[in-house]
């Protein structure tokens, strides 16, 4: 089964993480898979809703995933993170450098709004 | 709380082995009756620290030994991970890591959620000796 399976909703490709982990021994593969799927996207939501585990080489490769595509001005959000995780998250402080929305339709609606304010500027 | 146990697994130096040993280090915090947030908690640490074994200390190469020595008390649980690898030069300071950066984390995430988080490296043998202690859980 491939890790990422794609979506694109009114301009914004939701990227749904099929494994129910992001470790050492996966968490590059998937990002390359999303970067590689990605190159025409005008926003980027990763679904991260099936996501059990992470640990801290999967947010490295996410840190260094979202700083390519700060690099490009391309916005991007998670959805879906649980509970637990997003403990991790904060702890990390993560959440004041990246976005995160509880699901997918908020995750939508918000990058929605900032590609109509990108167009604007 | 149970009564003591002491469980102890062995991998080959390969990451794909490390998520396995989380699951099963998760499921004994549980048989102990430690709630599902701190047994995610001593899984995460673990894991970080098993990482580290099979990343640094054998340089992600497989065919070395990583064992998981697993104790509990009645007040506290203790997982040792021991390698055969290259030993550290100095354990990382405990210092919180910049929200941007890409690695560093393991150490701080170790010494954050569990009680204590040692390393000892002596006659080949390095190890690292995690500590939770169980409060009464509800």
């Amino acid at each position: 089964m491939e890790p990422v399976c794609y979506q694109e909703t009114a301009g914004v490709l939701v990227a749904g993480i099929r494994v129910d982990r992001l470790t050492a021994d996966v968490a590059r593969k998937v990002f390359d898979a999303v970067a590689a799927n990605s190159q025409s996207a005008r926003a980027i939501l990763l679904d991260f809703d099936q996501i059990e585990f992470i640990d801290s080489t999967g947010i490295g490769e996410l840190i260094l995933f979202s700083r390519k595509l700060k690099g490009r001005k391309i916005p991007f959000a998670i959805a879906g993170l649980h509970a637990h995780l997003m403990d991790l998250i904060r702890m990390m402080q993560l959440d004041s450098i990246i976005d995160f929305t509880p699901s997918t339709d908020q995750g939508i609606g918000k990058l929605q709004r900032q590609i109509g304010r990108d167009a604007g500027q | 709380m149970k009564g003591p146990k002491q469980i102890m697994l062995r991998i080959d130096s390969q990451l794909e082995y490390v998520s396995l040993v989380g699951v099963a280090l998760h499921a004994f915090c549980r048989d102990q009756g430690l709630d599902e947030m701190t047994s995610y908690q001593v899984q995460t640490a673990a894991i970080e620290a098993i990482n580290n074994a099979v990343i640094h200390a054998y340089s992600n190469q497989p065919g070395h030994a990583v064992s998981i020595d697993w104790r509990s008390q009645d007040d506290f649980i203790e997982i040792g991970i021991i390698d055969q690898g290259t030993p550290m030069a100095h354990i990382p300071a405990d210092i919180e890591p910049s929200p941007e950066a890409e690695s560093g984390r393991g150490w701080w995430i170790m010494r954050r959620w569990m009680d204590s988080a040692e390393y000892a490296s002596a006659e080949g043998q390095n190890r690292v000796t995690l500590t939770k202690r169980i409060s009464e859980q509800p």
